[in-house]
């Protein structure tokens, strides 16, 4: 359990000055996608997936990024994306591969997945990348993954309260309730993103960050 | 209706009984399962459902959906241990210190030195610190594949600490 899990709130926080590139862990990256609401976090996982490379900020960026008016409000944000395991750093900066966005798709989907069957679909229905399903399923599940995530949006409010989670994912699953085919929503900016993942999800997979980074890169993650 | 225990056994070729191979193939696995597991946990049995998921899978699962049970951590490294899938023994151990915080220190150590001769010396040396305290969802650990508790941190996730006053934090 994490400190912050644990109810446990320092009086005050300090750099620790080890001056790291920053950038979202897997979870921080799904995440700062798996809702539109904007929160503190949020603003600053999306804003260090808005450039081509990860940053060594300052305060007064980290104030700027997370809309906090103290230091001790910023740090206080970024204390509880780091205690959550959504905030990391590295020595060097790093970045989603440069180049188009259906071959870093396609790798991710690869290994999001312990089958190998991954899609990613846009909010009209289309097929951005599939791996694993013949083109005939991929056509059929990126126009469910849309039909979806569309009923979701209009019963999102019924749908937390009486799931009692605020979960936007959907699964088709076995008798046992096992997911066979898991859709997963991605809020990027204004765009609505559907990834859909057959068998076990491997969303801890750094595959992840550097697919969520290029599309905020390209679509825009804040308002 | 009351529930009682079905049998499978409802239509047999005439005169034909359980083959004896049959018999010791169960019996050479429930061996395996007692005596292959880490000491003292062999009789902790998992009761796969009926599902397109392998006995692997729907552990894994199940760890995902119910992290504190205790039990369904201990069937998973030691399905793994009985079928000495290294990978698999790492990530479901890895999964054990992720769940349970402070406590379950006792757990812990018990089935990394279960496990301790089939992960090898470097995935060992991996977790042994974190015996007593467990991970946290910030610590950082290669990339594990399988695990399904962890959060994917694989760099420092040292960056804003408690101040300290007076050298108190």
């Amino acid at each position: 359990m994490s400190n912050v899990e644990a109810g446990f709130k320092p009086a005050a926080f300090e750099l620790a000055g080890t001056a790291l590139y920053l950038q979202p862990t897997p979870a921080g990256a799904y995440y700062a996608v798996g809702s539109p609401e904007a929160t503190p976090e949020r603003r600053l996982l999306l804003t260090l997936m808005s450039g081509a490379s990860s940053r060594r900020p300052s305060l007064t960026d980290l104030a700027q990024w997370t809309q906090q008016r103290t230091e001790q409000d910023t740090l206080a944000v970024v204390y509880r994306a780091q205690e959550r395991g959504w905030l990391e750093g590295f020595r060097q900066p790093q970045g989603p591969p440069p180049g188009p966005l259906e071959p870093i798709a396609d790798r991710a989907l690869q290994v999001l997945s312990s089958t190998g069957h991954g899609l990613l679909a846009d909010a009209q229905g289309f097929c951005i990348a599939s791996r694993g399903f013949d083109s005939t399923a991929s056509d059929f599940l990126a126009a469910v993954s849309a039909d979806i995530a569309s009923m979701h949006e209009r019963h999102a409010a019924y749908l937390a309260d009486a799931s009692g989670t605020a979960t936007g994912a959907w699964a088709l699953v076995d008798m046992a309730g096992n997911s066979r085919v898991g859709f997963w929503p991605l809020f990027v900016g204004d765009h609505r993103f559907v990834l859909a993942l057959g068998g076990l999800p491997a969303l801890n997979h750094p595959a992840l960050v550097e697919l969520v980074w290029s599309l905020t890169v390209r679509y825009g993650g804040l308002e | 209706m009351a529930a009682t225990t079905g049998s499978r056994d409802i239509v047999r070729r005439a005169g034909a009984g359980i083959s004896a191979s049959e018999n010791a193939t169960e019996q050479r696995e429930q061996w395996r399962a007692e005596h292959l597991a880490v000491p003292g946990t062999g009789h902790i049995h998992f009761t796969a459902l009926p599902s397109d998921d392998d006995v692997a899978g729907q552990l894994a699962r199940r760890v995902a959906g119910d992290p504190t049970d205790a039990r369904l951590h201990v069937a998973r490294v030691n399905h793994h241990i009985v079928e000495d899938e290294p990978d698999g023994i790492f990530a479901a151990l890895v999964d054990v210190f992720f769940a349970f915080g402070d406590s379950g220190a006792g757990l812990r150590a018990r089935l990394l030195d279960g496990a301790r001769r089939q992960i090898g010396a470097q995935r060992a040396a991996l977790l042994q610190p974190a015996v007593a305290g467990g991970l946290r969802p910030k610590s950082s650990l290669p990339w594990c594949p399988g695990s399904m508790l962890s959060k994917g941190v694989t760099g420092s996730t040292d960056i804003v600490r408690p101040a300290t006053v007076g050298g108190i934090r």
